[in-house]
This record gives structure tokens, sequence and C-alpha cells, in this order.
């Protein structure tokens, strides 16, 4: 039985994620599936550095791949449900933030008389000499407050500077447990609607060195995320419930239209889960099954984010 | 008298057919429009957020170099 079979796109009431600045494309880069924000470190030694990265398309559109330090700027059409890489030809010559577009176009008959928004995402690319490193990305507003911390090596008190988010940061803190407590709010400057590469290390009185980077983006504090859905396992079966906004409910490489789906579900497999609108705004779930010697046992996990 | 009633109620309910049609077209239009109006912006905002975000992070990098520097010979 297929629940999510309304033939069309329904509308959403929220603000498009884009004009909020809340990034919710999925990338995959660095072995990694980001949504929305993303950051990989790359050795500094290779004479040409190139880096493989991918973006999820949904129901055919155009993806637009943007990075001025990386000098990549094109557009390229793409049919169907299909991950898009990034020109095999790109090469990483420096730090840089790659940011991409997927705007579905979606059949007339699904769109009638909806006007459809873009996913957007940026994922910051590092390169290093070596050394320890800490890559972290934050979706903020409001009021935030939000640490990082960074992991190092010997020592009992070490040298923090991170610049980038227009602001200077030098301070010296001290070790406790083999890491260094940074207010990210102390180390930053930001306003609404920001986007921000903090760059940064800490040195610690024995001279041993953590490179660490975030990712930042501050999003307008009217946003509401899209609400993590109601999932229920029955016999093989996994069934979803998003929220009314909710358009395409897709469970790998299976698409359905309406909030609610039902999929045969294999719990020994690791699965993705996407819920999207079409205000881009989306949820992104993993599940990844538990090793269990001898079965049965615990099924497996769910991560999601919004 | 009968017939030109039934007549004008049939035309009636031609021209509102065509008139839904026609708006239900246009309404079409217009989203497809604002979707493309959209991706415009969006694609404008992206290159722009891009462009900030490395001119920050090009003098982060090469100022924390010198930091760098000085707090290890130091």
């Amino acid at each position: 039985m297929i629940l999510g079979c309304a033939g069309r796109l329904k509308p959403d009431q929220s603000m498009p994620a884009t004009d909020a600045g809340y990034d919710t494309a999925e990338i995959l880069a660095c072995g990694k599936r980001w949504h929305g924000l993303g950051i990989c470190s790359l050795a500094k030694t290779a004479d040409i550095t190139t880096l493989e990265v991918k973006v999820q398309g949904y129901y055919g559109g155009t993806v637009h791949w943007f990075s001025e330090g990386c000098g990549i700027n094109y557009s390229e059409e793409y049919e169907g449900n299909v991950q898009i890489e990034l020109s095999a030809a790109t090469v990483i010559a420096k730090s840089c933030i790659i940011s991409v577009t997927v705007s579905p176009k979606y059949t007339p008959e699904m769109r009638k008389d909806l006007a459809v928004h873009s996913f957007r995402g940026h994922l910051a690319v590092k390169l290093l000499p070596g050394g320890a490193w800490l890559g972290e990305t934050r979706k903020l507003s409001g009021n935030w407050q939000d640490n990082l911390t960074v992991p190092v090596q010997g020592g009992t008190a070490a040298t923090v500077v991170f610049r980038g988010c227009k602001k200077t940061y030098k301070e010296t803190l001290p070790v406790s447990q083999q890491t260094v407590p940074v207010s990210l709010r102390k180390a930053s400057d930001l306003g609404q609607g920001d986007l921000c590469v903090l760059d940064g290390f800490a040195i610690t009185d024995k001279k041993q060195e953590t490179s660490a980077n975030v990712l930042m983006h501050i999003y307008n504090p009217a946003f509401s995320r899209l609400s993590i859905p109601k999932m229920e396992l029955k016999k093989g079966s996994l069934i979803v419930s998003g929220e009314d906004a909710v358009s395409i409910v897709g469970l790998d490489d299976k698409y359905m239209l309406g909030s609610e789906a039902k999929f045969s579900f294999n719990e020994q497999l690791p699965h993705t889960l996407r819920l999207l609108t079409v205000k881009g705004r989306s949820v992104l779930c993993e599940y990844n099954p538990l090793a269990t010697t001898p079965p049965p046992g615990a099924k497996g996990e769910w991560k999601c984010s919004q | 008298m009968q017939s030109i009633t039934t007549w004008v109620s049939l035309l009636v309910q031609l021209i509102s057919i065509a008139a839904m049609i026609w708006w239900n077209a246009k309404k079409q239009d217009w989203a497809k429009n604002d979707s493309e109006k959209a991706k415009a912006k969006d694609r404008a905002e992206t290159e722009n957020q891009n462009q900030s975000a490395q001119e920050q992070l090009d003098s982060a990098e090469s100022a924390n170099n010198a930091d760098r520097e000085e707090i290890l010979k130091g």
C-alpha cells in the first residue's frame, strides 16, 4: 500500500530556507554526508589537489556550483533523483568555500500553481600542511551561545587564535582534560545572514599545535526548521509521517509524493531518508544497523538533521 | 423564452469554465515566474555570501600564519 500518492506538491507556509539563510542541500564530500553545511581538510603537499564533491538532486533541475576562491562558477542540468558531481577538473589551489544551489524543476503537473524554491549548501575546504585538525559546522540563530572544544596534546595552557568571522580572537586558555573550550560567540562578531569560516589554531605551552576551522551561518530566527518525522517499523516496512508541508518523502532511491509514505525496509542495511518541502526545507536521516552478535539484538539507530 | 434562458445559462457556464481555465493557467505561469525569480535571487545571494566569506578566510589565514610562526618561535 502506498500512502503518499497525492500526485502533486503541497504548499509550505514557512519562509523559504534560502531567504532565511538556512542551508539544506545534501552534500557528499570527504566520506561524509553533510546537510547544508560541510567541512573537509586536504593535505597541502600534493602538486595538484582535487576533491570529490557531490550534491543530491531531486526530480530533475539545475545545480549551480560557485567558489570565488577555487575558481568555480557553472551550472548544469540534471535528470531525476541523482547525485551530481562537481567537475573533476576542479583544482583546489587554496582553502575555499564551495557553494551549491540545487533548484528542482518538478513537472507542471506536480507544481500546479506553487512556486518552488532551491536547496542551498556550502562546503568549506581547508588546505593543511599537516598535523591535527578539527573541522566543524554550525547553523546558529537568535541569541546563540556555542562552544568549540579543541583537542590538544600536552601542556597546561594553550594560546588560541581565531579569525575569519569579523573579529580577531587571541586568548591563553587553560587545558582541561586535553581540550580547550573556546566560546564561538567571543571568537566571532556575526549578524543575521552572515556566512564565514572561522580559521585558527591552539598551540600549547609544549608547542603542540591543533588547527581548527568552523563553517558558520547565522539564519533568521523567524525561520522554522522542518520537524523530524514519525517513523514506525512494521513487518519489514518503514512508515514515515512528516509535517503537512512535506511534499516529498524519499528512502534511498525511492521517492514518493505526499507527507506520508510506506517503504519496504531492510533493517540490516544502512538507509537514507529525506523529507522535502517546496520552500527548500528538508530533513535528512541516516539509518545505521547496529552490529549484533548473535542476532537478534538492537536493530539500528537513526540520526536525523533538520 | 425557455430556450433563450437555457442558452444564456449555457453561455454563462461556458464563460465561467473558460475563465477558470484561463485563471488556472495564469496562476501556473505566475508560480513558474516566481520560481525562476527565486532561483536567480538565490544564485546572486549565494555568490555574494561566498565572496564575502572567502575574503575573510583569505585574510584570516594570512594573519594566522604570521601569528602561528611568532608563537612557535617565541
